[in-house]
């Protein structure tokens, strides 16, 4: 019963462990570049730009318990974005015109695409969220002589900030930078008014209607507001890979998202970021151990995830076993998701 | 007693639905004036419901008109007409279950204020609303178990917490399906009580639709009666209930 998100943010112990624990990680996110190869650098920048797209995973299915396959759409645009100004018909490599550039064509699409996928739920949403994203990866695949099909577009200049050329490690900070920010920000959009109405969308459809909640309106923009984090991070995965494929488009990416997101744990808000670092640590430790046997792997944790721990994810038995081990700690952060 | 309490608010012409063979309402009409409350009573699928859920928007009628205050709302959605002050609480249980008792009603005065877009603004920083919602809860007796999920409250509750939802809207008629339907008999009283007691200190229109002709002949001067989508009667209620008519429908059917 006290479950009330105001009464425990103002409950100063707790919120002293999480503001610690939050900026502990951060400064260590801040200090690897110093200690680490470069090989491990980029990996740790990919979970960073992992962490948008499955925050936004995180939110549609949270608030209106939805899964929310199509946002390799939006990490395609951003990253095609690139390649074409910044590789291909070269006009610039200014991340302040490719950022803002690359969140207005999310929001766009996101919007109509938003039209059409959200007057469904549930099981029609999933399918149709792959259905779609099938199109543009079609699409970019076959139109080769404008996307490259298959062969993609290489040769992307590196990014400037203000005319200013970005080292690998500027570069690094950046992507800290706008993962760290998108994150603050999701956390204020879940505990804003627009989150608890979409959470009385999903409660009751017909209720909310009927005390005046413009329904649709507003489940289009939580579409929106998803695809706006996987369009930012799409753009900056070009720069980082300094190539851009039709995969980027491909459905089974905007999978892994939502596979990261059952990892990470769907009932904390921790969960997405815990995913991003477990499902590409992991990647990387079986692709580099046993090369054939990725996806048997992936396939087989989310499902023993799902099995044992469900919505708890790597974080819930994380939590669980530092409960047990210091006794008093609670680092579960209540979201409006949580309803137990 | 009569019609014309003040001004016309909510003026229904000529409203029709038919479901293939069932009439569900066969051109309905009625006034209802400011602060003017009506109860409306019928055998179950007499078309009380779907003359309810066409008024605030759930049905499309086939044809026939609906005005609020002079204004077409025919083919408004019902988040709209919800903002234009018509509301209808529900018969079956329509809340937020898995919020709290405070969360729902926040909510809904969240909805009332237009605050839908509000994105980047904490919802415990919005005191007006909160303080409103706090004002809300205790109108309706619901501030003891403000933080309880809703999920974990009886029935009887629930409806209360819907009544109090729509109450939250500002409404200038409200729509109320069977208030006390699944509800004990004392709690029905208490139900009720608190319901009307809002209803007149607001000085709301109301329809209510109700089972338990005592309840009925408390609750309003005037009473309509509904049968196989057509209203067969209209008057004070122990008139209404004295009619020939009217007791072959209600009383003959096993009412």
């Amino acid at each position: 019963m006290g479950a009330n998100t105001r009464t425990d943010r103002t409950l100063p112990s707790q919120f002293d462990d999480r503001l610690m624990a939050a900026i502990g990680l951060t400064l260590l996110a801040a200090l690897i570049p110093f200690f680490v190869s470069e090989y491990v650098r980029t990996l740790i920048q990919r979970c960073l730009l992992w962490i948008p797209p499955i925050f936004g995973v995180y939110f549609i299915y949270s608030l209106l318990r939805q899964v929310h396959f199509a946002q390799s759409i939006f990490i395609g645009l951003g990253s095609y974005i690139v390649a074409f100004l910044a590789g291909k018909y070269f006009l610039t490599s200014e991340l302040l015109i490719l950022l803002p550039l690359s969140l207005l064509a999310s929001v766009v699409v996101a919007y109509v695409l938003g039209i059409f996928i959200m007057r469904r739920t549930g099981f029609y949403f999933a399918i149709m969220g792959i259905a779609v994203t099938m199109v543009f990866w079609s699409l970019v695949y076959k139109m080769r002589q404008l996307t490259g099909g298959s062969d993609g577009i290489s040769d992307i200049k590196n990014p400037t900030l203000l005319g200013v050329q970005l080292s690998e490690q500027g570069f690094y900070y950046i992507c800290l930078l706008i993962s760290l920010g998108l994150i603050l920000l999701m956390h204020r959009i879940l505990h804003s008014p627009f989150s608890m109405q979409l959470k009385a969308i999903r409660g009751d459809l017909q209720k909310a209607e009927s005390i005046g909640i413009p329904v649709h309106q507003m489940r289009r923009l939580a579409f929106v507001v998803a695809g706006a984090n996987a369009g930012l991070s799409g753009v900056l995965l070009a720069f980082l890979y300094n190539y851009v494929g039709p995969t980027s488009f491909a459905w089974e990416f905007g999978a892994q998202f939502v596979q990261a997101a059952i990892i990470g744990g769907v009932n904390y808000f921790v969960g997405p970021i815990v995913g991003a670092f477990a499902f590409v640590g992991l990647e990387f430790l079986v692709s580099t151990w046993f090369p054939n046997l990725w996806e048997i792997v992936i396939g087989v944790t989310v499902a023993l995830i799902v099995v044992t721990v469900g919505e708890e994810g790597v974080t819930g038995i994380a939590k669980n076993v530092l409960v047990r081990a210091f006794k008093g700690i609670n680092l579960k952060e209540r979201t409006y998701s949580d309803g137990k | 007693m009569g019609n014309n309490q003040g001004p016309v608010l909510l003026a229904v012409e000529s409203l029709r639905k038919f479901f293939g063979e069932v009439r569900a309402a066969n051109d309905l009409s009625l006034e209802i004036a400011q602060g003017q409350v009506l109860s409306l009573v019928g055998a179950n699928g007499a078309g009380k419901s779907t003359f309810l859920n066409m008024l605030i928007g759930l049905v499309r009628p086939d044809r026939g008109e609906i005005r609020l205050e002079g204004k077409r709302i025919t083919g408004l959605p019902p988040e709209q007409r919800a903002k234009m002050g018509i509301v209808k609480t529900f018969q079956l249980e329509h809340v937020f279950d898995d919020m709290t008792v405070f969360d729902n009603v926040r909510t809904a005065c969240l909805s009332a204020a237009g605050k839908h877009y509000v994105m980047f603004k904490d919802v415990s920083a919005e005191r007006e609303i909160n303080e409103r919602t706090q004002h809300i809860l205790e109108l309706f007796d619901l501030a003891t178990v403000s933080q309880t999920l809703v999920r974990n409250l009886g029935h009887g509750y629930k409806k209360v917490i819907d009544i109090a939802m729509s109450f939250a809207m500002k409404p200038k008629i409200l729509l109320v399906d069977e208030p006390t339907s699944g509800v004990g008999e004392e709690e029905k009283y208490r139900i009720m009580e608190l319901m009307m007691n809002q209803i007149r200190a607001s000085n709301l229109a109301a329809i209510i639709v109700e089972h338990d002709l005592n309840l009925v002949k408390d609750l309003s001067n005037e009473t309509i009666v509904m049968h196989e989508g057509e209203f067969i009667a209209r008057g004070a209620p122990e008139e209404v209930f004295s009619q020939d008519k009217v007791v072959e429908v209600l009383v003959g059917r096993g009412f």
